[in-house]
């Protein structure tokens, strides 16, 4: 069985959510790519970012908030990682943001020369980083997709944040060139701090704003959101997504995605012999 | 190589204000004094893997020295012997043992990882232990640690040993000092010695990848508590 985000094979739906494994460099030290489909790096911007000050992380119930800020070393360091990204046996697409449309600009004319990077996922809703959102807004989600789309020739998955009408945003990256979406970032929220709630409290809700909106889009989607287990993989994939990501449940167990793959393959062998 | 282990619990019991884990993980490990596991707790609304660092390992066993401080801790004091836990490790930097005469200081649970510690530094050695009262240890663990070491005990409320803070009665006669214990703690050692301490914050990933456990340093760089430390020089935090 084989899955496909726009001409990208994956031998699995599962990829890895932009941010919880970082660039990957500790992870694939410690673990393989078992299970998973596709890679998709911690978020890059043009300049280096030192990120938000400590702490940045606060658990409730059912629940990660993280503030990380979009810590990274820019553009030109993360240009080292080619030779682990050429290593791995699974795709790579890069996240990036920027604040300002020349930077958007700028990445996307750096990463289009990159062979070894499938597509990228241009991250419009760090709920972390104060200015730079520009999911809140139809127009701006247009200016900076459409921005991307005029230097980059490969796939682009647009990831915006959870809205309660999605389609007032999703609409415009659509328009403005987006292959595909990433449905959905993080939930704002704050307990001690303030930053974006993952993990199974919010698939609930993700999951209906998901459903509401399947049906309005034909272009691949990503599901991302609250993913633990193959039944919630499951779920997303009845739903209609093309792919799902997991991210906070690497923390609760780092070979997730192995578990997860297994129990999906058996799922899917015994769907597939029953139909015979 | 950290890993993740399917360990069996073959002692799980209140030791004073403590509780001592062990678990047989099945493999000999090889772990470094000051690193740290990070232990799975098995109920869906918790998230995030509990972090402790090594009491003492003996081959294929591994302990940990605890105190139940919220709901992940306490469902792990509710386990019973033989029940697996899903354990990840070994974690982190450790402690440096070139030292020949050291000064071992712990606040209330930031003993644990000094023992493990003594244990495999050389010279002379001398535990500060600090706790709130006397009632805090049991005879058989502060039994241990006086077998390999020099021990020294205060209590805030003088009900055990010295009265005080154990920082009150920390000298320079030593090479080196090994902290472990409350912030507050750590930041008033202020000695012209070396310090490595261990410190403590919410850990998500583990291992270096999420940046979601920095600390500043007095340098206002931001570093990764699971992956730069545990163990830091404290003089480039404080």
């Amino acid at each position: 069985m084989s899955w496909n985000l726009c001409g990208i094979e994956l031998r699995t739906p599962l990829v890895t959510a932009s941010g919880p494994l970082g660039w990957g460099e500790e992870f694939f030290e410690i673990f393989s790519t078992r299970g998973l489909g596709l890679f998709i790096p911690k978020t890059v911007t043009y300049n280096p970012k030192i990120g938000n000050p400590p702490p940045r992380i606060e658990e409730t119930i059912g629940g990660v908030i993280n503030s990380i800020g979009l810590e990274n070393e820019g553009i030109y360091k993360w240009l080292k990682l080619e030779p682990l990204y050429r290593s791995l046996d699974i795709p790579v697409m890069a996240s990036i943001a920027g604040s300002t449309l020349d930077e958007i600009s700028k990445l996307g004319e750096i990463i289009n020369k990159l062979d070894y990077i499938v597509g990228i996922e241009l991250n419009l809703s760090c709920p972390n980083v104060k200015g730079e959102n520009w999911s809140n807004n139809p127009s701006s989600i247009f200016e900076v997709t459409y921005t991307l789309r005029k230097v980059y020739n490969k796939p682009i998955f647009v990831k915006l944040a959870p809205k309660d009408t999605p389609m007032l945003y999703i609409k415009p990256a659509i328009d403005g060139g987006a292959d595909g979406l990433t449905l959905f970032n993080t939930f704002p929220a704050y307990k001690t701090i303030s930053g974006g709630l993952s993990g199974p409290a919010i698939r609930p809700i993700y999951m209906r704003l998901f459903r509401e909106v399947k049906d309005k889009v034909d272009v691949p989607i990503m599901a991302s959101g609250g993913v633990f287990s193959a039944s919630d993989v499951l779920e997303y994939l009845n739903l209609g997504a093309n792919a799902v990501q997991i991210g906070t449940a690497f923390f609760k167990d780092p070979d997730i995605a192995e578990r997860i793959y297994e129990e999906l393959e058996s799922f899917l062998e015994v769907k597939n012999r029953d139909r015979k | 190589m950290p890993k993740i282990y399917n360990g069996e619990i073959v002692e799980n019991r209140p030791i004073g204000g403590l509780f001592l884990l062990t678990v047989s993980i099945g493999e000999m490990v090889s772990v470094e004094p000051g690193q740290f596991f990070l232990i799975r707790i098995d109920r869906e609304d918790i998230i995030l893997r509990r972090a402790f660092s090594i009491f003492d390992a003996d081959r294929d066993k591994l302990s940990f020295l605890y105190r139940v401080v919220g709901k992940g801790t306490r469902w792990l004091s509710e386990r019973e012997v033989g029940y697996k836990l899903n354990i990840f490790g070994p974690l982190g930097n450790s402690f440096s043992l070139d030292s020949e005469r050291s000064l071992l200081v712990g606040g209330g649970s930031g003993m644990a990882p000094l023992y493990y510690l003594g244990k495999s530094l050389k010279g002379d050695i001398k535990f500060l232990l600090g706790a709130q009262t006397g009632s805090f240890w049991d005879r058989e663990l502060l039994l241990r640690y006086a077998e390999i070491g020099d021990l020294e005990i205060v209590t805030e409320d003088g009900s055990l040993g010295k009265r005080g803070l154990v920082t009150q009665y920390i000298d320079n006669s030593y090479k080196k000092i090994y902290a472990c214990g409350p912030i507050e703690m750590l930041k008033s050692i202020r000695v012209d010695i070396p310090v490595e301490g261990s410190l403590e914050t919410t850990i998500a990933c583990g291992f270096g990848a999420c940046r979601g456990c920095v600390i500043e340093t007095r340098g206002g760089e931001y570093r990764r508590v699971c992956k730069d430390g545990p163990v830091f020089n404290l003089k480039e935090i404080f």
